[in-house]
């Protein structure tokens, strides 16, 4: 399957970039510029929906912790979305299950960063 | 051919140790000069410092001597590769190409995924022109995986930053692998991964004996820190080489 990668707005300050086919050193810094884009367009909360995703490496997992460093100051989140066992070992291998919350399906992570968000952003109506 | 107490030297183990494992073990068949002392040939020097990094990883020498092919291996690829960015990609699929399912439970990801690891690390901390070489070999049960860059040395302050970013091919292949070595010379870094593997079957995950979640242990570690030692030895050695001539 051919490396591609696409975002999608979830409301405020959320997004969601899904990637699909195969994450390496060549298709990493695609994936690293999109998710830079979508952090510099104002998204705190990304979910990086991995379900069509057939192979990651070290590299984009390098490109995951890069977005983390760039959302954890402003209070956001990156959440990962992904069924396939292999993938999910090499989160567990290196740790970086206890870094991300990962999902099963996007709709799960889009829950959590939703719940997430609104505990960020108390709807606190203004004072008077 | 070289004599016993020079090898030992070199590989940091006792003499003692050495005679010991061809006593009991018969590893490695030393043939005899004719004062009875034992001599060793580049073959089986490099046996023993393959023993040798499997005892380091905690294994007994007698097991990592079983564990060696004692046969021809099932099947084997040799891959010359151009040092680019897509390097690992194609590493990859002659991996799958030559194991058989590319896809469900028996995809040979584990195999795969050590093998773009080190494509990965040849194409970034070894030489931008010179190809990289892969050797991998089918045996029953497991996966001998060889990884050379040639040209020269791997660059192993990049290889050693394990967190930084993509940093983690080393702990990832460390995680999957039964036991690994890097060896390191002048013309060139080669890293060896024996991983395990169950031909046909689904893919048996490797277990490694501390479970998942630990961070490259302290012997690995310390594999990298002796063959970048090496390394500047080597280049030492290269060099008084060169000034003798």
């Amino acid at each position: 399957m051919d490396f591609r990668v696409a975002t999608s707005d979830l409301g405020k300050d959320a997004s969601s970039v899904v990637v699909t086919g195969e994450v390496d050193l060549s298709t990493a810094p695609e994936l690293k510029e999109v998710l830079t884009g979508v952090i510099d367009g104002g998204a705190r909360f990304v979910l990086v929906d991995l379900s069509d995703a057939t192979f990651i490496d070290s590299t984009t997992l390098g490109v995951l912790m890069g977005a983390v460093k760039r959302v954890r100051p402003l209070g956001g989140e990156i959440a990962i979305a992904c069924d396939d066992p292999n993938i999910r070992k090499i989160f567990e291998i290196t740790l970086l299950d206890r870094v991300f919350a990962i999902f099963d399906t996007p709709d799960e992570g889009i829950a959590h960063l939703r719940d997430v968000a609104r505990v960020e952003h108390p709807d606190v109506s203004p004072a008077g | 051919m070289r004599e016993l107490g020079n090898i030992a030297r070199e590989l940091g183990v006792d003499a003692a140790t050495l005679r010991q494992w061809e006593r009991q073990y018969g590893v490695p068949p030393a043939q005899r000069d004719v004062r009875g002392r034992r001599l060793y040939d580049d073959r089986q020097v490099a046996e023993l410092r393959r023993i040798l990094a499997f005892v380091e990883l905690g294994e007994r020498a007698h097991l990592a001597h079983v564990q060696k092919p004692a046969t021809a291996p099932l099947r084997c690829l040799r891959l010359r590769l151009t040092p680019a960015s897509d390097a690992p990609g194609r590493a990859r699929r002659a991996v799958s190409e030559l194991l058989g399912s590319s896809n469900g439970p028996e995809r040979p990801f584990s195999v795969e995924l050590v093998a773009s690891e080190l494509v990965k690390n040849a194409v970034v901390y070894g030489s931008r022109s010179d190809p990289i070489e892969l050797d991998l070999e089918v045996h029953q049960g497991w996966i001998e995986l060889r990884v050379s860059n040639t040209g020269a040395p791997m660059r192993m302050k990049g290889l050693r930053r394990t967190r930084r970013a993509g940093g983690r091919g080393l702990e990832i292949m460390d995680a999957l692998a039964w036991g690994w070595s890097i060896d390191t010379g002048p013309l060139g870094t080669t890293i060896s991964a024996r991983i395990p593997f169950v031909e046909g079957g689904a893919e048996r995950l490797a277990s490694p004996a501390n479970g998942y979640g630990t961070r490259m242990t302290r012997t690995s570690r310390a594999a990298i820190a002796t063959a970048e030692r090496r390394q500047v030895e080597n280049v030492g050695d290269g060099a008084r080489r060169a000034r003798k001539h």
